[in-house]
């Protein structure tokens, strides 16, 4: 998978089902972060992610300068990447990058942010 | 001035309020486009509970009721002739103000007798089925508990919620409660958003024909969620964006809403019925 020439970064809360999840967009510094942990993560094993009802991780789109979108999902330290087609995993040891995304929900409501927090408290 | 009485009660006396300036010209307005909404007082709107406003024009002489030519105390509301909703719910909005004698539960009576559909006939063996409760019904259609192609492809998945297959509308619009109706629930509770249902055409009992029954649930204060009963004696659902399927957040398949596990949508609100070729969401 390729990380170059990432524009933009979408971040998405998964977490709600008759409401639309929250979602927000990262800053040029966040972006750059966000590639950096992704670069950074071993490769894992390639399934289908749980997606309860309730809080599920989260859904970043990337897009990159010539149009090409990656769709990444990111839940209990598993890291599903689909781009042009295929399908490839990585893993989120400690779940890392989750929690920093939850970090990046600056205008998450207080009591949303604290059930994501106490979501993370599991690895 | 226009002094509005909530003809509710039995004992007690009425509650009433006066309305703003800015109330008093948009009632006038709306009875001048409708005039036959005016009924005269002493007209059979209702038995115990809510029969409608009574709507006083007191001293003061109040001008633009006068230009108006309107009586100085009619009815407005009220059953059998009910016959402008959107009247009545926004006569009670105006009674929230400081020191209103309408409370949640008086406003909650009005507006569940205000929506409510016009009474069926019951079906035959069916005592009026209590508010909310589970019902079996007769003639129902019922999609597959296993197969979820319908919802679950790439151009469908993401832009269908919950309440789109709990209708089994698939409208790529994210359906929410009371939009296509015109009355958007105001606040997650089981109570608000099953008035917007109400709105959009959901019914406290089972419809003759192609009956869909589903189940609403909330998180309470955050989301709403639905499931739907499908074939076998399985309840089906699709939690947002994500794929529909027939079993629980233990990986169980559902075979009762009130009990499986539902993560935080820990409030059950009940279940409601319409057939499934009228119903319709946005």
């Amino acid at each position: 998978m390729s990380w170059d020439s990432v524009t933009r970064a979408e971040v998405e809360l998964e977490v709600f089902s008759g409401r639309p999840n929250p979602a927000w967009s990262l800053s040029g510094a966040e972006t750059s972060r966000l590639v950096e942990l992704l670069s950074g993560l071993p490769s894992g094993e390639v399934r289908e992610l749980p997606e309860p009802l309730g809080y599920r991780g989260f859904a970043v789109t990337l897009t990159h300068a010539d149009a090409r979108v990656t769709a990444v999902r990111v839940y209990k330290g598993e890291v599903r990447v689909e781009a042009g087609g295929a399908v490839t995993a990585l893993a989120d040891p400690g779940r890392t990058l989750e929690r920093w995304l939850s970090t990046t929900g600056t205008q998450l409501d207080p009591g949303l942010r604290e059930m994501v927090l106490n979501e993370l408290q599991n690895d | 001035m226009l002094r509005i009485e909530l003809d509710i009660f039995s004992g007690r006396p009425n509650p009433s309020w006066i309305l703003s300036p800015k109330e008093e010209k948009e009632l006038v307005d709306r009875v001048k486009a409708d005039p036959s909404l005016m009924l005269p007082v002493t007209a059979a709107t209702g038995g115990l509970g809510y029969r409608g406003y009574i709507v006083t024009t007191e001293k003061e002489g109040d001008e633009s009721l006068g230009k108006a030519a309107l009586p100085s105390r009619f009815r407005l509301g009220g059953e059998p002739l009910n016959k402008d909703a959107a009247t009545a719910l926004w006569l009670l909005d105006t009674s929230e103000k400081p020191d209103t004698e309408v409370d949640d539960f008086l406003r909650g009576v009005a507006t569940d007798t205000i929506v409510r559909q016009p009474a069926r006939p019951e079906r035959p063996g069916q005592e009026g089925v209590e508010k909310g409760s589970l019902a079996a019904c007769a003639s129902n259609y019922f999609t597959s508990s296993t197969n979820f192609s319908f919802w679950n492809g790439s151009s469908y998945i993401s832009n269908n919620n919950c309440y789109n297959f709990a209708a089994n509308h698939r409208t790529n619009t994210f359906a929410q409660p009371g939009r296509i109706s015109g009355h958007l629930y105001s606040s997650l509770t089981c109570s608000s958003v099953s008035t917007a249902a109400q709105w959009d055409g959901w019914f406290n009992g089972c419809q003759s024909a192609d009956n869909l029954t589903i189940a609403l649930v909330t998180w309470p204060g955050v989301d709403f969620h639905f499931y739907r009963k499908c074939a076998s004696g399985i309840w089906c659902h699709k939690p947002g964006s994500t794929a529909a399927r027939n079993y629980d957040n233990s990986g169980n398949i559902i075979t009762n809403v009130e009990t499986c596990n539902r993560g935080g949508y820990t409030s059950f609100c009940g279940y409601w019925y319409a057939n499934n070729s009228l119903i319709m969401v946005q």
